[in-house]
């Protein structure tokens, strides 16, 4: 069952025209559809991102994104063969022979920025997406990075975006990074930005992730940059192009009067964004669903091996995303793709809320080695179907750090192989009825449930059979306010009462027939009267302890609504 | 006396050694009951951990308020305890009345689950080593000798390698664990006290000695608490 989370991702931005601008770092993800592509055919090599080899002589293909017969981006081996973006399919084909042509897919492309910027939300109080292939990140928080007691505030940016890149890389995509006074010039920076040679870097030019620009340089690092790298949209671009304000240096130096004039609201924000003015808030992305991971193999695959480094790369990735959001997984889903069509799904259910691989990766490795395929596998995907906020401390178990990652791993074990709810820890809970006095609950979820109190245990006697006197007597269950301490209940509680025939002789309770074999009663306490739950399931019934001869004591009670003993404890 | 000496080195061995391998050294070579009148009866004081110990009585016997008794004290040190609930009857409320902290006690129980499966949970959890204490409850009916022989060994070997507090609870008529203690407990007679004997003890000149103790109501575990 998925679990739909709450919210939207706008693109609508508020202006806020008297706060200073925000800092802002901004990642681009140049060639994104390409890198996307690439990223999922990646195989079993264990780390070439690159479209895997083919079977034609081994080596890879070149590799293109093409929409409506046009090129969209190609990688190296393309560009060195003579195919350029926008270049027409056919063309490119002529060019290169052995060129492999994807059509674009601009849903998996968003998909996969979601899935990114939702990995960086752990690294920053918010991110947005900006289509179709930069985030931008607060970085109003980056003194916190790595722990804090950065030397400045730039170089705690620096870290964050170091930060952010690296993120990136492990995900496996390549990006540029910028960190700037506002959404817009910071995309710019980041989108449009070139290399400078280290002699003509200015001094926030040279870290190798990207420049760090201050507050005050904004409109320097803009002026060498193109028009459009201000977001202004093509047809305004066009306008100016024809102006010759072919870039942001140019245009900053016009009056923004005449800007405004000319072009009305476009001018007048193309004017702002050109002296590096740019004040709007970053509008947080929310996800919408929770995270989905897949992975096209190389080819049909029947063993175990390539299929779990397969998943290990998804789970990495799941639980990064996951990670990022605060939650972790309770419950995974593993779908395999069969070949020719088909898949295959596993529900994997976790001790508790997780977003370690480590805690993962044994119920999924346990899943993996007890399937039986009825044919190859080509695909895999991975999703967290169930999550809850993952609490900073489960248990204080007061243990060295290989004891608790042992106990998240047995435990982790133990599910996979029993099923979901075959293991817990015991609440106690408020009610009479002795079957429902405890109720299951998440082994190590939360942190330890007080002790039920030890009670002191008045020894309760019990009398033999014929004597005068009982010792407790009958008291129902809904005045116990007043009531003597809390009587002893017996260690083991029967899943179904048995039934017991009473013998007696005069009067007197003698024995109880049980399975058929008489056992002489030694001595009894009672009655206890346990009465309640009309509003549900009502019950009434009297309980005895009873000293059975070669058995022990026994916890018997007489149900009002037949009359008939039965057992439900024993005193083991 | 000479062979008591020779096992209580090689115990001492054994403690050494798993000291060495990196076992969790945290955990005593023994640990007690939790009742005197019976940690008197034993060598060391108390069960031995690592090891198998072999809990046997009838179906109220008292031999599960003995095990909870152990597991309780270890709960109250602050270590984890499981218990692999084979027959489905152990009752919380009456452990915690133990002294049995329930957030601490890991219960495997599992309706439709088979003897193999819940003797390999066992098996998981003695191995571990996160666990200081498991209990082992599970009727072996259905096993074959042969099968049983292996899977007896293997919690044997699982239980030297956790360094846990192994105990395993067996009624009549079922078969006998390799254990390296073995306590019988027999019913309350008209007193209501339970006769408590070890029948075998590593270590142990004088087996087959014997107390008497009530059982079902662990008046010390609960002031100890």
């Amino acid at each position: 069952m998925e679990t739909r989370l709450q919210g939207g991702a706008s693109g609508k931005v508020a202006e806020q025209t008297t706060a200073a601008p925000p800092r802002v770092l901004a990642l681009h993800l140049p060639d994104f559809a390409l890198q996307r592509v690439a990223r999922e055919r990646a195989g079993q090599d264990g780390g070439d991102r690159r479209a895997p080899a083919r079977a034609t002589g081994g080596e890879a293909r070149p590799l293109a994104v093409a929409a409506q017969g046009r090129v969209l981006a190609c990688d190296v081996a393309a560009r060195a063969l003579g195919v350029r973006p926008g270049d027409s399919a056919v063309q490119a084909a002529a060019l290169c022979a052995s060129l492999e042509v994807v059509e674009a897919d601009p849903r998996a492309d968003l998909a996969a920025l979601h899935a990114l910027a939702e990995v960086l939300c752990g690294l920053a109080p918010a991110v947005e997406p900006w289509l179709p292939d930069v985030l931008l990140l607060d970085a109003s928080a980056a003194h916190l990075v790595r722990g804090g007691s950065h030397p400045s505030l730039r170089e705690a940016e620096r870290a964050l975006m170091e930060e952010a890149v690296a993120v990136a890389a492990r995900l496996g995509f390549r990006a540029r990074a910028a960190v700037a006074s506002g959404r817009a010039p910071a995309r710019a920076i980041a989108r449009f930005g070139r290399p400078v040679a280290p002699s003509d870097a200015r001094p926030w030019e040279r870290f190798p992730a990207g420049p760090v620009v201050p507050p005050e340089d904004t409109a320097r690092a803009l002026a060498p940059l193109p028009v459009e790298a201000l977001g202004l949209g093509p047809e305004v671009c066009e306008r100016l192009a024809s102006l010759a304000l072919g870039d942001v240096a140019s245009l900053a130096r016009l009056p923004p009067a005449a800007l405004a004039h000319r072009f009305g609201e476009a001018g007048e924000r193309a004017a702002r964004l050109a002296r590096g003015e740019d004040p709007s808030r970053l509008v947080p992305f929310v996800p919408q669903t929770l995270p989905e991971e897949r992975l096209d193999l190389e080819g049909p695959v029947e063993s175990a091996e390539p299929l779990l480094f397969g998943l290990r790369r998804l789970a990495e990735r799941v639980a990064l995303r996951l990670a990022g959001r605060g939650l972790g997984a309770t419950k995974l889903r593993m779908a395999l793709m069969l070949d020719p069509r088909g898949e295959e799904r596993v529900l994997v259910p976790l001790a508790w809320p997780t977003a370690a691989v480590s805690q993962w990766l044994p119920p999924l490795k346990e899943r993996v080695a007890g399937l039986r395929l009825p044919a190859a596998v080509t695909g895999l995907r991975l999703a967290a179907v169930e999550v809850a906020e993952a609490p900073a401390e489960q248990l204080a178990l007061g243990q060295r750090a290989e004891q608790v990652a042992a106990l998240e791993q047995v435990v982790a074990r133990l599910e996979a192989r029993l099923g979901d709810g075959a293991l817990f820890a015991a609440e106690p809970k408020a009610r009479y009825r002795p079957e429902g006095a405890y109720a299951p609950k998440r082994f190590g979820a939360g942190p330890a449930a007080a002790k039920a109190p030890a009670k002191k245990k008045r020894p309760v006697t019990l009398e033999e059979p014929g004597s005068a006197r009982r010792t407790g007597g009958a008291r129902s269950a809904q005045h116990a306010n007043d009531a003597p301490p809390p009587p002893v209940r017996p260690t083991r509680l029967l899943p179904k009462p048995l039934p017991l025939v009473a013998e007696g002789e005069g009067g007197r309770l003698t024995a109880l027939r049980l399975d058929g074999r008489a056992h002489r009663v030694l001595a009894f306490a009672g009655p206890e009267r346990l009465v309640g739950e009309w509003w549900s399931e009502p019950y009434a019934r009297d309980y005895y302890r009873v000293r059975l001869d070669g058995l022990g004591e026994c916890w018997i009670y007489r149900d009002a609504a037949d009359g008939r003993l039965y057992l439900h404890g024993m005193f083991d | 006396m000479l062979c008591a000496t020779k096992s209580e080195v090689l115990d001492r061995l054994r403690g050494e050694i798993r000291r060495i391998e990196r076992r969790p050294s945290l955990r005593p070579d023994w640990r007690a009951s939790g009742l005197a009148e019976v940690d008197a009866l034993l060598p060391g004081g108390g069960f031995p951990c690592g090891a198998l110990t072999e809990l046997a009585g009838g179906p109220a016997s008292g031999k599960t308020a003995l095990a909870l008794a152990a597991l309780g004290r270890a709960t109250r040190e602050g270590a984890l305890a499981a218990w692999v609930d084979g027959r489905r009857e152990l009752y919380p409320p009456a452990a915690a009345a133990l002294g049995v902290d329930l957030a601490r006690l890991l219960v495997v129980r599992r309706p439709k689950a088979s003897t193999i499966d819940l003797l390999w949970a066992a098996e998981a959890l003695l191995a571990s080593g996160a666990f200081a204490a498991v209990a082992v409850d599970v009727p072996t009916a259905g096993l074959r000798p042969a099968q049983w022989d292996q899977v007896s060994r293997r919690l044997v070997q699982a239980a030297d390698k956790g360094g846990a507090l192994a105990l395993w609870l067996s009624m009549p008529g079922e078969a006998r664990a390799p254990a390296a203690a073995r306590v019988e407990v027999e019913p309350p007679g008209r007193d209501g006290l339970s006769r408590v004997r070890v029948t075998q003890a590593r270590g142990m000149a004088a087996v087959g000695a014997a107390v008497r103790v009530r059982l079902a109501v662990a008046e010390e575990a609960a002031q100890a608490a």
